[in-house]
């Protein structure tokens, strides 16, 4: 079983599927209320984060990244985990404010290289580790 | 503090910013001197009710009422971009009873130490941090003004971290706040045009582009030296393109009085080349095509320097803004207070132009109280046919919002856009 | 000279005769400085308003009188358009000219001079301070600007680049954009020159104007000062309160602060490879003797006081308003709050000037004490300057600037100190001294132990042996400030012995028949005393070190002494 090795950010233990954004999702007017990626062009355009396990570099955009996030929280359509290649301070926001689990500042592999949309991860919040249970 | 010796706002407060700490990784903290944070209502407002700030704010950031009380007592804390305006605010869209409400609240932040600046520009507005400096702020063009122009030091984070800083005055010590960190690690050369304001927002736009992902770059080549006016625009355009938080020039700010000093004795990662083409890129994916009419056209994108203000005055003399446009120039409060002394409003509202506060037209916004689910933004541009920007920022975010089309040009450009009630493709 | 094509067309009329004479008169001040080149000038402060040498030239309007006064020549005017030129600190201000003991003709006339600037472009903020309100020089720009704290300002805290040099040259450089680029114009003649160590106290913004004050007193001529020491990293208030200070008491137009200012991020760069000239100290020492010189002595009624020099940032607005809410400023006190009007206007919408408002205090704009003036539409002889002391019996400032040139405007006491003691003056209307803080604890050597504790009797010239105290424990020295009263259970207070070889046998004589005292203390010990306290026994103190108990303890107070440690507290004050 394939593992990556990054450091915990937010504790807690989860197990989904993954959505890769190899270029971040952008904060301001890149996610809808209702969870659905709106960005122009984004890879994953249209799809909802709900439930999913977000993979990302780190934040893109606007200093209001971790509000746009927390506001799809509060209409209930959060995702379940999420892993950033390196720790910025827009996601650590995000992470204490989400409080969903959450792991970053990966050293040996980057996530966003290995992951793939529809890969079954689970993510350790508490050690930091992601393993990988299902290619997609 | 974490005892509650001061209280049970500044213990959450300092809770929360030690969970934040641990989420970046830092062992330490370092006091804040100075912030910048909305006040008023906001899209987010809903969700806690919006009966006031002490209990919108409160529940939402620190999950109770805010406490009567100061902010921390060694912090400016100064308001940033609203969604209405101070004193205009029936020009920009939204309901009186929203505005009613947004005062309210803004006065409920006041009550607490606040400060009312309304500007994203709070560097204009007399909220000087010095070299060195702690500070934290909700606007990212700020983030990148303070800390390249005057080697302060702040990240970015949020509205939450924001609010957590200001009330207990402290942030994690990590990222721009400590020097090691701060060094160049990707060389940008410009050979573009780079004397015009408008050539420094495309730079920006440009940049940001190219931008690798946490990376902080250095600008070199052989340019006029930017002003204050430059650098605001350029800053604003690359924080919407990309995430970096600090921006060396060299022979510009002072952390970059050369190459060497500005890479830290580091190599540098990569070089990259703004030319014309990155320019015509970028004006190509902010400019609708074509020539066409306009209803709004606006100007102070981050907010107007009274030299801006000077600069429109003096074109539109003698000139009248067309019958079907609005015009608004956007500002800080203090800077609207000069531009009224110095007779610059006067001739301005003369040619029938609009100076509003506080706001831009993305931020501008209505709904969300009572118990109103829907928040509209971006109202002010309601009904124009076509709207005219003199800056990178609104013009790229607002084309997943907009239908009709978006026009983007130099400011005399879109003045006489709003003049000639069209734009012209050149 | 080395001139530019644009130079050189100016210089030949092509932008019209204002600019000619400004760049020709630019072009010979280079010439006396020995500089061969001219810089752009981007930014510029400059006052505006009436001036009592505008009775000169002209007083028909601003462009007549200035180009009248500063080319020779009354001429249309127009200023360079890349030039961003806003107005300095004034005579006059927004409000009630009154206020200021300005005549209303004088303040009309002001504001007419003011509203021809800025038709021609020109800024309106009014302030020493145009940091504050969004005048922002970038690192290596060239400016210009008539206020000796903000070349201080500029030059040090943002590495912008100007000289002084005066409202000619200013006025000049304004309306052809360009200065001679000589001295701080010049990267390599801003490196420091002299280093201070700063060892004083360096706390608080009214500790940076006394340090500012101190340094310029200390500053050799065209030294270029370099701050080093261990102190926290001073704020924007700080550093103008110091610069203001500094530009008061010496030339300096750029002063380092290792590790604050972006040229001095080290002492090496500071430096730039050159050896220091020569090493100060500024020890608390200075700092008293700068607070000593600035400071009427004594006490005093004051009817004055004013806050802002230079103008007060919104932060410092925002803490006298805090400090002020529900107080009331005596009657008959003006207290006046000096900041730029954008500034007021951010305090204004704070709701920190209604506050001060409420409490009898003013926010003003546009000037300051040593600004405020009236006449000059009159001759000079009838003009008058720092109208606003007029008729004062006393005034207080937190300003060294202040404080420092008004000595020689008026006759009345000028006292100084903080924001907070200003403030307390103005509500009292009444300066007082700074008692030090109260000694209440005291040691000295215990001889005779015993723990007690009672009332003081504080006999400040000791008790006389002979016929001094009678058995009943009573004193009968005549004259004695206790006469009258007995020892009884009391703790004595005393220097030593006085008198009589039977010093001792008094005291035991009484405690024969009963009447002791509880315990006693002895500043410095005798042999007299030493043979009292062995014989009566009671618990003793001697030879204080760090203070004298005579001094301090009043009769009355409640004392608690320890004979075996030595030590002796106040417990509470009789007058409590």
């Amino acid at each position: 079983m394939e593992k990556l090795m990054g450091r915990p950010v937010f504790p807690g233990v989860a197990e989904g599927e993954v959505i890769l954004c190899p270029d971040s999702i952008q904060g301001f007017l890149g996610i809808a209320a209702s969870g659905v990626i709106v960005e122009k062009g984004h890879p994953e355009e249209g799809k909802n984060v709900k439930g999913k396990i977000l993979v990302m570099p780190s934040s893109k955009g606007s200093i209001a990244w971790a509000m746009s996030f927390k506001q799809v929280a509060l209409e209930g359509n959060a995702p379940l985990a999420w892993a950033f290649t390196k720790i910025d301070s827009k996601c650590a926001t995000a992470a204490v404010s989400l409080r969903i689990p959450a792991v970053a500042d990966f050293k040996d592999a980057d996530p966003c290289a290995v992951l793939k949309t529809g890969d079954i991860i689970r993510l350790d919040g508490n050690t930091g580790v992601i393993e990988i249970l299902k290619k997609a | 503090m974490l005892k509650g010796a001061f209280g049970q706002d500044k213990k959450i407060a300092l809770m929360k910013i030690i969970e934040f700490a641990e989420a970046l990784g830092a062992e330490e903290l370092c006091p804040v001197t100075k912030a910048t944070y909305p006040t008023g209502l906001k899209r987010w407002t809903y969700f806690t009710g919006t009966d006031s700030y002490d209990d919108t704010y409160g529940r939402f950031f620190l999950g109770k009422p805010l406490d009567e009380g100061q902010f921390d007592e060694n912090c400016l804390g100064m308001n940033d971009a609203e969604a209405h305006a101070d004193y205009d605010w029936q020009s920009v869209g939204c309901s009186k009873e929203f505005f009613d409400r947004a005062v309210e609240f803004m006065d409920g932040a006041c009550s607490h130490g606040s400060v009312r600046g309304s500007t994203c520009t709070p560097y204009l507005s007399g909220w000087v941090p010095v070299m060195g400096e702690h500070f934290v702020t909700t606007e990212s063009s700020n983030v990148l003004f303070c800390n390249s122009v005057w080697g302060a030091m702040g990240n970015c984070g949020g509205t939450e971290s924001t609010y957590w800083s200001l009330i207990c005055g402290r942030t994690p010590l990590w990222g721009n706040h400590i020097k090691e960190n701060r060094y160049a690690t990707h060389l940008f050369k410009l050979e573009c045009p780079a004397e015009t304001i408008h050539d420094w927002n495309l730079i920006g736009h440009a940049m940001g582009r190219k931008m690798p992902t946490n990376a902080r770059p250095v600008i070199v080549g052989d340019f006029p030296r930017p002003h204050v006016e430059h650098l605001k625009q350029c800053f604003s355009a690359m924080a919407t393109t990309s995430s970096a938080e600090i921006c060396h020039i060299v022979g510009v700010t002072p952390e970059a009085q050369t190459l060497e000093m500005a890479l830290g004795g580091h190599q540098s990662e990569g070089t990259f080349v703004i030319t014309q083409a990155d320019f015509d890129e970028s004006i190509d994916y902010l400019c609708a095509k074509g020539s066409g009419p306009v209803g709004y056209v606006s100007l102070g994108c981050p907010h107007m320097t009274i030299e801006e203000v000077r600069t429109v005055a003096r074109y539109l003399e003698g000139k009248k803004v067309h019958g079907g446009v609005k015009l608004h120039l956007w500002m800080g409060l203090s800077t609207l207070r000069m531009a009224e002394d110095s007779d610059f409003a006067a001739a301005i509202r003369e040619a029938g132009g609009i100076l509003v506060t506080a706001s831009c037209p993305m931020n501008t916004a209505d709904g969300c109280m009572c118990g109103k689910r829907e928040y509209k933004t971006s109202v002010v541009v309601e009904g124009a046919p076509g709207v005219a920007f003199d800056s990178a920022k609104q013009a790229h975010y607002l084309k997943s919002e907009l239908k009709m089309p978006i026009y983007y040009g130099d400011v005399y450009r879109c003045l006489d856009a709003a003049v000639a009630g069209r734009w012209e493709e050149k | 000279m080395k001139l530019t094509d644009h130079e050189k067309q100016m210089l030949s009329g092509k932008f019209g005769r204002a600019k000619q004479l400004a760049l020709q008169k630019v072009v010979q001040f280079a010439e006396a400085l020995g500089a061969e080149e001219l810089c752009p000038v981007t930014k510029a402060t400059f006052t505006v308003g009436l001036k009592r040498w505008f009775f000169y030239s002209s007083l028909k309007s601003y462009p007549a009188s200035a180009t009248k006064l500063y080319l020779g020549e009354e001429l249309p005017l127009s200023f360079d358009e890349d030039c961003l030129g806003m107005n300095d600190c004034d005579a006059s201000l927004d409000q009630d000219p009154a206020e200021i003991n300005q005549s209303r003709a004088f303040y009309d006339r002001s504001h007419a001079f003011y509203d021809d600037a800025s038709a021609l472009g020109v800024a309106q903020a009014s302030t020493c301070t145009p940091y504050q309100a969004g005048w922002i020089p970038l690192m290596g720009e060239h400016i210009v600007t008539t206020e000796s704290s903000n070349v201080l300002f500029c030059n040090s805290v943002w590495g912008a680049m100007v000289n002084c040099g005066g409202s000619e040259s200013t006025f000049w450089s304004a309306v052809c954009g360009r200065t001679p680029l000589w001295g701080n114009h010049i990267k390599e003649n801003r490196y420091g020159t002299h280093i201070f160590h700063i060892k004083c106290k360096t706390d608080t913004i009214h500790d940076w104007d006394l340090l500012g004050h101190a340094l310029g007193r200390m500053m050799p001529t065209n030294a270029r000062p370099v701050l080093v020491g261990d102190f926290e990293r001073p704020c924007m208030e700080k550093l103008k309160q110091c610069f203001a200070a500094m530009a008061t008491t010496s030339s300096a137009e750029i002063c380092h602060i290792v590790g604050v200012t972006p040229e001095a991020q080290t002492l090496q760069m500071a430096l730039q490879g050159h050896e220091p000239l020569e090493e100060f100290y500024v020890t608390d020492r200075e700092i008293a003797r700068s607070q000593d010189f600035l400071c009427a002595p004594g006490e005093g009624p004051v009817d004055y006081v004013s806050l802002g020099c230079p103008h007060m940032s919104i932060e410092e607005l925002r803490t006298a308003a805090r400090y002020l809410e529900g107080k009331k400023v005596k009657e008959g006190v003006k207290l006046h709050l000096w900041t730029a009007s954008p500034v007021e206007q951010i305090a204004r919408d704070s709701g920190f000037v209604r506050i001060i408002e409420e409490a009898g205090g003013k926010v003003l704009t546009g000037g300051c004490p040593m600004n405020t003036c009236n006449g000059c539409m009159d001759p000079p002889s009838e003009h008058r300057s720092c109208t606003v002391l007029e008729g004062i019996v006393g005034a207080a400032f937190d300003s060294a600037k202040q404080a420092h040139y008004l000595k020689s405007s008026t006759k009345a006491p000028l006292y100084y100190g903080d924001l907070f003691k200003c403030l307390d003056t103005a509500v009292s209307g009444y300066w007082t001294t700074d008692k030090g803080p109260e000694q209440t604890a005291f040691q000295g050597r215990g001889i005779i132990p015993g723990v007690v504790t009672g009332e003081a009797l504080v006999c400040p010239d000791s008790i006389q042996g002979y016929l001094g105290l009678a058995a009943n424990g009573v004193i009968i020295e005549k004259g004695h400030p206790e006469e009258g009263k007995s020892i009884d259970d009391k703790i004595l207070v005393m220097p030593s012995s006085k008198g009589s070889i039977a010093w001792a046998f008094s005291f035991k004589q009484a405690y024969i028949e009963g009447h002791r005292p509880l315990g006693w203390m002895f500043t410095k010990i005798d042999s007299k005393c030493a043979t009292a306290a062995v014989s009566l026994g009671v618990s003793a103190v001697c030879d204080f070190v760090d203070g004298d108990p005579v001094e301090h303890i009043k009769t009355g107070d409640l004392i608690r002494l320890d004979g075996q440690t030595g030590e002796v507290c106040i417990l509470k004050r009789a007058s409590e």
